[in-house]
């Protein structure tokens, strides 16, 4: 009896939320999120809770839970992440013209089971001290000898850049790609960073010339100090454009209310929602003509890589072998 | 039910659940991802296991040194702040170690205040660099020493000094007292602690992520995150767990025969004067400054460059981190001392075996030791669901939570036992029996006096602990318990370590409490 009363008293804790709040498990930090969930409750009443993790831990908590899950929707910051999520059966077709026409084709599943909510360019940036923009053009110079020991690069066991070398074995195959990577690891300055921060701060610092980041972190650095002598370049403008990443979300397979679900990610990629969630970090909305931080406004526009993002997910496996076989730690 | 299976029971049923979550791991065996294993020891296994083993050697000295040194120093002489060191120098237990990493990394990098003005002074000295196996092995050996300092104290603080007379007047050498009689007799405690410090760094992946030093762990990560093969995680996890699982036998083998007397003479502190004085002090100040007073300064410059933070969003993830930290370590020490009362007579040699099964959580990555519990919980909730009439649900609840820490920390509860109870003679408490007395009255008279010690310390470990644990609270917690740990974790995940510096010196203000609360004392002066 004494067991059954801990048992009632354990499910009434976890099931006695009446109102059904909309779930969503997110591997974008919290603070990067909040304010928009926020505004949507404000504007629509419907409760939303979070739960934030890496995205391995909550595919796994998805795939442990099964049919039982409370999540109804998954963010994550990588393409490949939901490439993964779809690929093992996670996440659910959506059926939205809205979503569908709003996510450019190339941001977006071709199975409709994910989209893409903002676009995070992975590009360089260089020391204006040392460096004129007239000495950069592509990832693939970078390679080149005329970088050795010039070059900062965070680890490879971070998935942008995973997703930036899947993207050259997309556009160069294996061995041309090989080459490229065996270049920039001979042209560190020093062990791979770990983290975008850190390799900025190195060129700052002087230990190298130049890095290759995603924007928003220099873009959080040159607001806090509009001084810092580096600036960006937009490389690969004449050939294949700025290597591009998303963070995007999709619906759980065993969501238990996935109109409310849909409703939302539509919410997503309303002209109000794009602003608010691309000018949380300087990242870029995915749909066109939303106002852009005035920071990233004044780095210009650039043409991106338009190969489909879930392509990075497909290469992510062949790009991590690469590296290691070329020693990019 | 006869009192022998009755405590096999009790035995067993804590190595299933403490233990279970983890074996089920070994089920990944099932299949083998033969190209991924391929690659992994064409490419980088071997030189993962070396760095891993460079780390543990490393991390071991520099621990062993810092936590039996300080420990002799504050046991045997009195100096200046010694009263005050002697508590305080197990204060740095209370700082996650990737938060000592971030902070000396922004110290010692290229980047850094001190190479940034060495550079201005001397524009040749080019580059240093911090990120390698010193950088780590510096940051977590400042870290872990505690453990050591505060198991090898208690011991210190059991000596006996007439053997050590005797030895004195034969004309024996400092260092030979020191390796012959003192070492063997403070051994128990000093390899429990070093068990411990040699678990986390096994399991740590944060530092060694930050320093850009790969090890064993760094492959288990690489495996789930980069190549989403938790199969693949799960077998190096298990690969982890042997290695864990004979270093805890290794410790246990040659702890269980030393017995000690209890009536001790004890030794009189000796009150340094002068030069010796004031080298001693240095020393010992020195350290509390690197360990904690360098870092603590740091997060409190930060926090007041960081604008956007205020305390009063600080409060609730405070209560949470309270609430489950004195949650789990009152039922992980109960359960603790539980397995070793029953255990510190050894008459069970197969439940003995069980003893080092329950211990493993401690020496695997947490994220992994977290997923593991996630997919126990859930094979538990379904089967509980199907038959019972309504549903059940372990994940995402306190109690879940609460298991998870057990899984977790058990091991570092009974390690703070261990020496408590080596140190019982079991002689007493036979004659004790002969001459009638129940067994709640030998329990308090004899067993809890002096054991006192080793539970004080097992529940203010895992209180610590439970504050800074991250990766299962991040997967396991119900919604809306954020703690401390996840607010530092919120910013240092995007590399804004200005950001996180707030939430970091409160989650440190607060693991020093229970820390404060029951630190070892000077011993009065005999």
């Amino acid at each position: 009896m004494k067991r059954l009363a801990l048992f009632v008293a354990l499910t009434t804790v976890t099931t006695g939320l009446f109102a059904a709040p909309l779930v969503v498990y997110s591997e974008r930090s919290e603070q990067l999120i909040k304010p928009l969930l926020e505004t949507y409750t404000a504007k629509t009443g419907v409760e939303i809770q979070v739960l934030t993790d890496d995205a391995a831990p909550l595919i796994a908590r998805l795939k442990a839970e099964g049919n039982r899950t409370p999540a109804d929707v998954l963010i994550t910051v990588d393409a490949g992440n939901l490439w993964h999520a779809a690929e093992s059966g996670m996440l659910a077709k959506v059926d939205s013209p809205i979503l569908e026409t709003r996510v450019p084709d190339y941001l977006q599943d071709p199975n409709n089971q994910w989209f893409a909510l903002t676009v995070r360019a992975r590009t360089i940036v260089y020391s204006t001290d040392r460096v004129t923009p007239a000495q950069l053009s592509t990832y693939e110079d970078l390679a080149s000898p005329a970088w050795k020991g010039k070059l900062c690069l965070r680890t490879s066991k971070k998935v942008y850049n995973q997703s930036l070398v899947g993207s050259l074995i997309n556009r160069l195959g294996d061995e041309g790609t090989r080459a490229v990577v065996d270049g920039w690891v001979n042209n560190l300055a020093t062990e791979p960073q770990s983290s975008d921060t850190k390799a900025l701060e190195a060129v700052i610092a002087g230990q190298c010339d130049v890095a290759i980041v995603n924007t928003y972190y220099f873009g959080r650095m040159q607001k806090a100090n509009p001084d810092v002598p580096l600036a960006i370049f937009w490389p690969n403008q004449a050939t294949s454009g700025v290597h591009i990443n998303v963070s995007g979300a999709g619906i759980t397979k065993h969501s238990k209310q996935p109109e409310a679900a849909q409703a939302f990610l539509e919410w997503m990629v309303s002209d109000e929602a794009q602003e608010i969630y691309a000018n949380l970090d300087m990242e870029y909305p995915v749909v066109k003509d939303v106002a852009v931080d005035p920071v990233v406004a004044k780095w210009g526009t650039f043409k991106p890589d338009t190969r489909p993002v879930y392509k990075s997910g497909e290469y992510q496996r062949q790009a991590v072998m690469l590296m290691d076989a070329a020693q990019y730690r | 039910m006869s009192k022998k299976l009755t405590t096999r029971l009790i035995q067993t049923g804590l190595a299933i659940l403490i233990a279970g979550p983890l074996l089920y791991l070994l089920m990944y065996w099932w299949t083998i991802d033969v190209p991924l294993w391929e690659h992994l020891i064409a490419t980088q296994i071997f030189s993962l296991i070396r760095n891993s083993i460079i780390l543990l050697l490393g991390v071991g000295f520099g621990t062993s040194f810092l936590g039996v040194g300080l420990a002799w120093l504050t046991y045997r002489y009195r100096f200046t702040g010694s009263r005050f060191l002697t508590g305080a120098l197990i204060l740095p237990l209370a700082i996650p170690a990737y938060v000592q990493g971030f902070i000396y990394l922004g110290i010692l990098d290229v980047s850094g205040p001190l190479q940034t003005f060495m550079r201005q002074l001397y524009p040749d000295i080019g580059f240093l660099n911090a990120r390698n196996a010193f950088g780590v092995i510096w940051v977590m050996s400042w870290v872990l020493y505690p453990y050591i300092y505060l198991l090898t104290r208690q011991a210190f603080a059991k000596l006996d000094r007439s053997q050590i007379e005797v030895a004195r007047m034969a004309g024996y050498s400092r260092r030979r007292i020191f390796f012959t009689l003192i070492f063997p007799m403070i051994r128990p405690g000093w390899m429990a602690g070093l068990t411990l410090v040699w678990m986390e760094t096994l399991a740590d992946f944060g530092t060694v992520s930050l320093f850009g030093f790969s090890t064993f762990t760094t492959a288990i990560y690489k495996t789930w995150f980069d190549f989403y093969s938790l199969a693949t995680a799960a077998q190096l996890s298990s690969i982890l767990m042997l290695i864990a699982f004979l270093l805890l036998w290794w410790e246990k083998r040659s702890e269980s025969h030393i017995r000690h007397d209890s009536h001790v003479t004890l030794w009189a502190p000796q009150i340094l004067r002068g030069k010796q004085r004031f080298w001693v002090s240095l020393a010992c100040w020195a350290a509390l400054a690197t360990a904690l007073a360098v870092p603590v300064l740091q997060l409190i410059y930060w926090s007041f460059q960081a604008p956007t933070q205020t305390w009063q969003s600080l409060m609730a993830p405070l209560r949470n981190s309270l609430l489950l930290a004195v949650m789990a370590a009152a039922g992980i020490t109960l359960l603790a001392y539980i397995q070793s009362l029953i255990n510190y007579r050894r008459m069970d040699p197969v439940l003995d075996r069980l003893v080092p099964l329950t211990k493993l959580g401690y020496a695997l990555p947490g994220t992994v030791v977290a997923v593991a519990i996630l997919l126990w919980f859930s094979q538990l909730e379904q089967f509980l669901s199907h038959i019972l009439p309504f549903e059940v649900y372990l994940t995402g609840t306190v109690l879940g939570l609460l298991g998870a820490y057990l899984i977790r920390f058990f091991s570092l509860a009974s390690q703070s036992l261990v020496d408590s109870f080596a140190r019982m003679e079991v002689s007493v408490n036979d004659a004790a029996r002969t001459l009638g007395a129940s067994p709640w009255l030998r329990f308090k008279q004899i067993i809890w006096p002096l054991t006192r010690p080793g539970a004080l310390a097992a529940l203010l470990l895992v209180c610590t602990e439970v504050i800074k644990e991250l990766p299962a609270t991040l997967l396991l917690r119900p919604f809306g318990w954020d703690t401390l740990a996840l607010k530092v974790y919120q910013w240092t995940n995007e590399a804004m370590w200005v950001e996180a510096a707030m939430p970091a010196l409160l989650l440190i203000i607060t693991g020093t409490l229970p820390l404060w609360l029951f630190r070892p004392r000077e011993e009065k002066n005999a």
